[in-house]
């Protein structure tokens, strides 16, 4: 084939070894860089207790040591391959061999990967939730976990040590040359089959399992309502009646923060609504007065300077009379207007119908906290406000995603007390929590809800007795918000 | 391309799928088209899914739902007030479209024919129906939005009668009531009708524009020089899609 | 049927001489150059989305440190040097999405892709270069677009990257939810029209321009591989497409499809009702399943060219693997709903999303034990590529163990969310398809720019990476195992979680390592692309057609004159009758003439001409047929 003549000039005029040469110092900088980064960490291990700044007196001797002593590993094997290249340069022929050496590695990361993975089965074990399931259905879970590590363990061991034994044995050597075949059927059926049986043992249990936990119907069960909002988390217990009233999302309000059918309630959310409607609709009659009153503090502003000395409030005014003036305030305002309005239909809407407003939510309660007793079965009952929230329950061995417009239930048994946990933990400070488990917003990481088990009926019915009840309200009234822009009053506020 | 005739002559002695030839006897560019057209589908679907499911949450019984029946909503026919015509007019729309289907069949066999002037006469009628069944939709959508849909809401519901029937049956609970003289609807129906059929009128649209484009080609002999029709196999495989998906929207939101 | 019609090869070889500098590097319409555009703007995405990821690696390392280079880089999103929370969620979401659709997706299938289909099919460019072309600029435009939302004042997206509504969908929800949101949907829209004009393309040259004795049974098994990626993508993108429609209309346009009953903070009761949230989910996993497979596919494909070629040695169960590839396609249609076990679907419908699931181990386990065959009495000579692959298939079998977990129903209710996914899905699709790209990327660079990568530099970054990654991911499954959950901020607040605080910092630690190894990379590759070694013709004395093409000149056209012949499949390495440890595939056979007219009888005698295909070998093996 023919080179054009144009692509043979092309050929770069630079020495030979500026490449290694480069390369070495790139690796000098990158070792470097690297041992600065573990004595940093190092050094921030150590310091643990009080949160501050990096102290470089903190270095001490071991951990430059330790860094020397990775300095020289990694120097030495580049010089393994170092002294391969050069040789090869000198000779023409291969001395050290790259894939030998690489073969070798490959077979030194094995034995300390292993030993690393039992090291920490070894250690991080103990903080693992595998043992003590603190719920019935947790039991089996946990068993069929164990089955599933025991096979895939099994697999992964096996499976790591030909691939990684394969590297070193069978490393290139220009003496010998590799097997041809393309395929065995018989081998090929093999471990289509054993995984396929192993698999099939496994679904099958999961199946079960899975179909104990979702679909058996318990009616003994008591049900409690876990309701979620950015960021936090509301129980609710029924009353002496046994039953957790209706609810929507259009009686939320801050003394009401589940939404319950209660007359009372919903008879105060739209007394306040309809009086946030009619100052709505003052300012939208007003709306060209006040842009003008706007427009005429901004042109004061501009005119005295002052607009360079607060210089956010003034963007924020210039914002201001900018959407006044395009229309954007007077249709936000329409918006807003037209939101209530609908929200006051549909309350009038439910206020008209005898099947929800039963009367049924008055003797609920509504607590910060839950309360379970040992050996009952519950059904919790799960929604959400505002957006897609997770209950996540680690101990109980139970999850269930909170979706607004949509009610989802998880039904579980506790089977040890806070108390028990505690002993068998060994830490006297332990609390179940049930978490947040889906991205919800900024504080998504710190919503949690603390849940107790007791270990008899009636101290949970002392607790129980001291939730205020619905119809009885307790929880005071929301400070009203001074603007009343800022709509309807915050429901979190009130608690 | 000094090759080309020996690689003629050794495709025919080729197996289908041995290289050097199309397995399907197709060019790259209507292979394509039928790729697009599969991946177009299942865009398609996902919007028809998206329907099947509000449709189906809303269903209160076995025969009673929520959703607002479309023959007492799309009754209207232009110049015809007052009169109720129900799917008439959507009927008329289909028809033209089918139409303009047919005659773009009719520009692929004249282009087979290598017949300028025909394939020409035939994309004109093919832009008319093009044309004519976006204007009706226009009108359609015009009509709809005058009586009072909306995306973010929505007063078409039941009657009056058929709620109190409900009521009297046990099935007021599923309902609210509104001020006119049906129940709000399910919130979703006007939204779902406006992005389905928008989304497939601009599907009609891209296909009147890309009707024109071949029009113009044609006219110009730009096949004629190349030697073969084969663009109008293109434009047309695009229309019949087009025209496939509206059955099924048809079907969907008119029909059932 | 007319043949001009047929081929798209009008590109003749003498086209590049008139290419002035636009047409040759930046509207080129030429594979070769589109897939090296494709690389270098996926290998800027990759440094994006891995120095996010390190940003809040420090953040849940050091919850309480001040870092004032952060301050200083990130402005109001980290006062006094510690990061804001909804920053910390936009950073993870951003990082979510370049890493799978933006490096795994286009820059490791739209890389290969164009660079192999062509040239390994012996085809003298894609069906429609044009195409092609249009397919990177709006990869480009949605790249260029997403990195704008990271620098929009209320933030980028931040809702993780399945930016579940109503999260996504309400403005007032989060700060990222509003104008970064709409930017990152844009994004989206953008990367899904590239996607599909790309796929197009892929298939339609997969069908059409293979060159003579190219059957489909000779193919090379990376073509295999991106040929069911393409499908994939064609089939499950526009899915995305729908979804997205519903969901702009949602937030822009005051529609209820996926909003009911919402009380937001702050603003009162919403108007909508009627949606459903769990219906997005339904969508966007439909199409979120097969796009791990759309990342993972090509990756298993270069494995499996680069695995065989450095083994000298035919790969394993050739049939297998593709039977395999076709039944992971096809499964992964109809697993999403294992992304939703616990959202409250009907629960029947959970068991029969498990069994599903699960039934994908089986082509996936034959898959591994396929590579580890291959090794077995290889002649093994480790180039990074090589290293790159073995490291894949060590992902590759540890991270698809823990899939055995997640897909079963009942173990994902403890596991869901947790740390295990994150570890699970890092190690199978993440690191996985990285390294399949960074083996991919050493063993076509020569064949991209002609010159050689450095081989020490490539083993460094390899052992460094391959180390650190799993110092990085596989301790997660253990904290996860404990019950922490994923997208957490800090977990100081949480005292069962505190105790993980030594395993987070070795974590970001590694992390760090890692990311400082992929320097050595950076600097390897684009020296060696203007001061490697020349490279020679075969490199890697490989058998497919790639490095037939003249590989000091860039042709337009890729072979100067006729296209080559194929005369047999891409892995006859040391066959027992020859000297040579390789046998190019175009070479023609001087001892055993008869392997054409074999092929010619064949026609004769058969007259259905589909028999050839491999659909029909898997058939006849399955049946025991042949031989």
């Amino acid at each position: 084939m023919k080179i054009p003549k144009k692509a043979q000039e092309m050929k770069l005029t630079v020495p030979k070894n500026t490449f290694n040469l480069l390369t070495k110092k790139l690796l000098s900088l990158l070792l470097a860089s690297m041992a600065t980064v573990m004595s940093f960490a190092q050094a921030a291990t150590d310091v643990i207790a009080p949160p501050q700044e990096f102290d470089p007196t903190s270095w001490n001797w071991v951990n430059i040591l330790i860094c020397v002593l990775i300095l020289l590993i990694v120097l030495v094997i580049a010089r393994a391959f170092d002294i391969g290249s050069l040789a090869e340069r000198i000779t023409g022929k291969k001395i050290v061999s790259a894939h030998k050496v690489n073969a070798t590695i490959g077979l030194v990361v094995l034995i300390l990967g292993m030993a690393g993975v039992f090291w920490e089965i070894n250690a991080h074990g103990k903080h693992l939730l595998l043992w003590d399931a603190a719920s019935e259905h947790g039991e089996s879970l946990d068993s069929m976990f164990m089955w599933t590590f025991g096979f895939t363990f099994f697999v992964f061991v096996v499976t790591e040590v030909l691939l990684f034994s394969f590297m070193f044995k069978y490393y290139y050597r220009e003496d010998r040359k590799a097997a041809y075949f393309f395929h065995n059927n018989k081998l090929e059926v093999i471990w289509t089959i054993v995984p396929a049986i192993v698999l099939t043992f496994l679904v099958l249990r999961g199946f079960n399992v899975w179909t104990k936990i979702t679909q058996t119907p318990n009616e003994d069960a008591q049900e409690i309502e876990v309701f979620a909002y950015q960021f936090g988390w509301k129980a609710r217990y029924a009353g002496e009646d046994k039953k957790l009233g209706e609810s929507s999302f259009t009686l939320i309000s801050g003394t009401n923060p589940l939404g319950l059918a209660v007359d009372t309630e919903a008879d105060k959310l739209k007394e306040t609504l309809t009086a946030e409607v009619a100052e709505l609709e003052a300012k939208l009659a007003a709306a060209d007065d006040s842009t003008a009153l706007w427009r005429s503090a901004l042109n004061k502003m501009e005119s005295t300077g002052l607009s360079k000395t607060y210089v956010s409030e003034h963007k924020a005014l210039r914002d201001k009379v900018l959407d006044a003036e395009s229309g954007a305030y007077a249709r936000q305002l329409k918006k807003e207007i037209k939101r209530k309005e609908t929200n006051l239909k549909r309350i009038a809407a439910f206020r008209s119908k005898p099947e929800i407003f039963n009367q049924e939510s008055n003797d609920d309660r509504v607590t910060t906290e839950i309360v379970l007793v040992k050996n009952k079965p519950y059904m919790f009952r799960f929604r959400a406000r505002d957006v897609i929230h997770s209950a996540y329950m680690p101990e109980f061995r139970a999850q269930m995603n909170c979706v607004p417009g949509m009610s989802t239930v998880f039904p579980f048994t506790p089977i040890k007390t806070t108390a028990e946990a505690r002993a068998s933990k060994g830490n006297p400070n332990f609390d179940y929590y049930l978490y947040c488990n889906k991205i919800c917003g900024a504080a998504h990481y710190n919503m949690k809800i603390k849940i107790t088990v007791v270990g008899s009926e009636s101290e949970y019915n002392t607790w129980l007795a001291a939730q205020a009840k619905m119809v009885a309200p307790a929880v005071e009234a929301a400070p009203a918000a001074a603007d009343s822009t800022a709509v309807s009053p915050a429901a979190v506020a009130a608690n | 391309m000094a090759n080309h005739t020996s690689t003629q002559a050794s495709f025919e002695n080729q197996p289908t799928w041995a290289g050097g030839r199309s397995p399907f006897n197709v060019s790259y560019g209507k292979l394509m088209m039928w790729i697009f057209l599969l991946s177009d589908a299942f865009t398609f679907s996902s919007l028809l899914v998206q329907y099947g499911t509000q449709r189906f949450s809303n269903v209160v019984t076995p025969i009673t739902t929520k959703w607002p029946d479309p023959a007492s909503i799309f009754n209207h026919f232009p110049l015809m007030h007052g009169l109720h015509l129900p799917l008439l007019f959507v009927s008329v729309m289909t028809f033209i479209l089918i139409l303009s289907s047919v005659t773009m069949v009719l520009a692929v066999e004249a282009g087979h024919r290598k017949s300028k002037a025909e394939v020409s006469r035939y994309m004109v009628y093919t832009i008319i129906g093009g044309v004519a069944f976006l204007s009706c939709q226009a009108w359609e959508w015009y009509t709809f939005i005058h009586e009072g849909a909306r995306l973010d809401g929505n007063t078409f519901g039941i009657t009056k009668q058929g709620y109190d029937h409900l009521k009297s049956v046990g099935f007021g609970s599923h309902f609210e009531w509104a001020d006119g003289d049906r129940t709000f609807g399910p919130v979703p129906f006007a939204a779902l009708f406006f992005i389905v059929t928008g989304f497939h009128g601009f599907h009609v649209f891209s296909g009147v524009v890309i009707n024109v484009v071949v029009y113009i080609m044609t006219v110009r002999g730009v096949f004629e020089r190349r030697g073969h029709y084969e663009m109008i196999e293109k434009a047309g495989l695009y229309w019949h899609f087009v025209d496939l998906v509206w059955v099924f929207v048809f079907t969907f939101f008119y029909l059932i | 049927m007319s043949t001009s019609a047929l081929h798209a090869d009008h590109h003749t070889h003498d086209h590049h001489h008139k290419e002035s500098f636009i047409s040759k590097y930046v509207f080129s319409m030429d594979h070769k150059m589109i897939s090296k555009q494709f690389l270098i703007t996926g290998i800027i995405m990759g440094i994006v989305g891995m120095t996010m990821s390190l940003l809040f690696r420090l953040q849940l390392a050091w919850p309480d440190e001040q870092f004032g280079l952060l301050e200083m880089l990130l402005g109001k999103w980290a006062v006094d040097g510690k990061l804001d929370p909804n920053f910390y969620m936009g950073l993870v979401t951003i990082h979510g999405t370049i890493m799978v659709f933006y490096v795994l997706t286009a820059g490791l299938s739209g890389t290969f892709s164009n660079l192999l289909i062509p040239l390994q099919l012996g085809a003298r460019d894609m069906a429609s270069p044009f195409m092609n072309m249009l397919s990177y600029w709006f990869f480009l435009c949605s790249s260029v677009v997403l990195l704008i939302s990271v620098g929009v004042e209320t933030g980028p997206a931040s809702g993780g990257w399945t930016v579940y509504p109503p999260l996504s969908a309400l403005e007032k929800a989060m700060p990222g939810s509003g104008l970064g949101m709409t930017l990152w949907l844009v994004a989206i829209a953008l990367f899904i029209v590239s996607s599909l004009l790309g796929g197009i393309n892929y298939i339609s040259t997969v069908l059409n321009q293979r060159t003579k004795g190219m059957s489909m049974n000779r193919m090379p098994l990376t073509i295999w591989a991106f040929f069911f990626t393409a499908i994939l993508g064609l089939l499950s993108f526009p899915v995305l497409l729908g979804a997205a429609l519903f969901l702009i209309f949602d937030r822009s346009f005051g529609t209820s499809f996926y909003l009911s009953d919402i009380f937001l903070e702050g603003v009162g009761a919403l108007e909508n009702v009627g949606g459903s949230p769990v219906l997005y989910q339904h969508l966007f996993w439909f199409l979120g399943h097969p796009e791990v497979y759309i990342i993972l596919m090509p990756a298993l494909g270069i494995t499996s060219e680069v695995i065989s070629t450095n083994a000298r040695k035919p790969i394993f169960g050739y049939t297998a693997m593709i039977i395999s590839l076709m039944g992971i396609s096809v499964l992964s249609f109809i697993v999403w709903g294992h992304h939703m076990f616990i959202t409250g679907m009907n629960p029947f419908l959970g068991s029969v999303f498990m069994i599903l699931t699960l039934i994908i181990a089986v082509p996936s386990a034959v898959k591994a034990f396929n590579y580890l065959t291959t090794l077995w009495r290889g002649n093994l000579r480790y180039t990074p590529a090589m290293l790159f692959s073995i490291g894949l298939v060590s992902f590759f079998i540890s991270g698809g163990l823990t899939g055995i977990y997640l897909g079963n129903a009942a173990m994902d209710i403890q596991l869901h969310d947790s740390y295990f996914v994150v570890a699970h899905f890092h190690l199978v699709m993440g690191s996985a398809a990285i390294f399949g790209m960074f083996a991919g990327i050493y063993h076509w660079f020569p064949r991209m720019y002609g010159r050689m990568m450095n081989n020490t530099l490539g083993y460094f970054h390899f052992w460094i990476t391959f180390i650190s990654a799993y110092l990085v991911f596989f301790p997660m499954h253990f904290m996860g195992l404990a019950g922490v959950p994923r997208r957490y901020y800090q977990f100081t607040l949480v005292e069962d979680f505190s105790v993980w605080m030594d395993v987070n910092k070795l974590i970001t630690v590694s992390a760090i390592v890692g990311g400082a190894a992929q320097l050595l990379f950076l600097y390897n590759f684009f020296v060696s692309i203007f001061r490697g070694k020349k490279a020679e013709q075969n490199p890697w004395q490989s058998n497919t057609l790639e490095w037939t093409s003249p590989i000091d000149v860039r042709l337009h056209g890729n072979w100067p004159g006729e296209l080559p012949t194929v005369y047999r499949g891409p892995y006859e390495y040391s066959r027992p009758d020859r000297e040579l440890d390789y046998f190019p595939q175009n070479e023609e056979d001087a001892s055993a003439p008869e392997v054409l007219h074999v092929e010619e009888k064949e026609v004769v005698k058969e007259e259905a001409p589909a028999e050839n295909s491999v659909f029909f070998a898997a058939i006849k093996r399955v049946f025991g047929l042949s031989r």
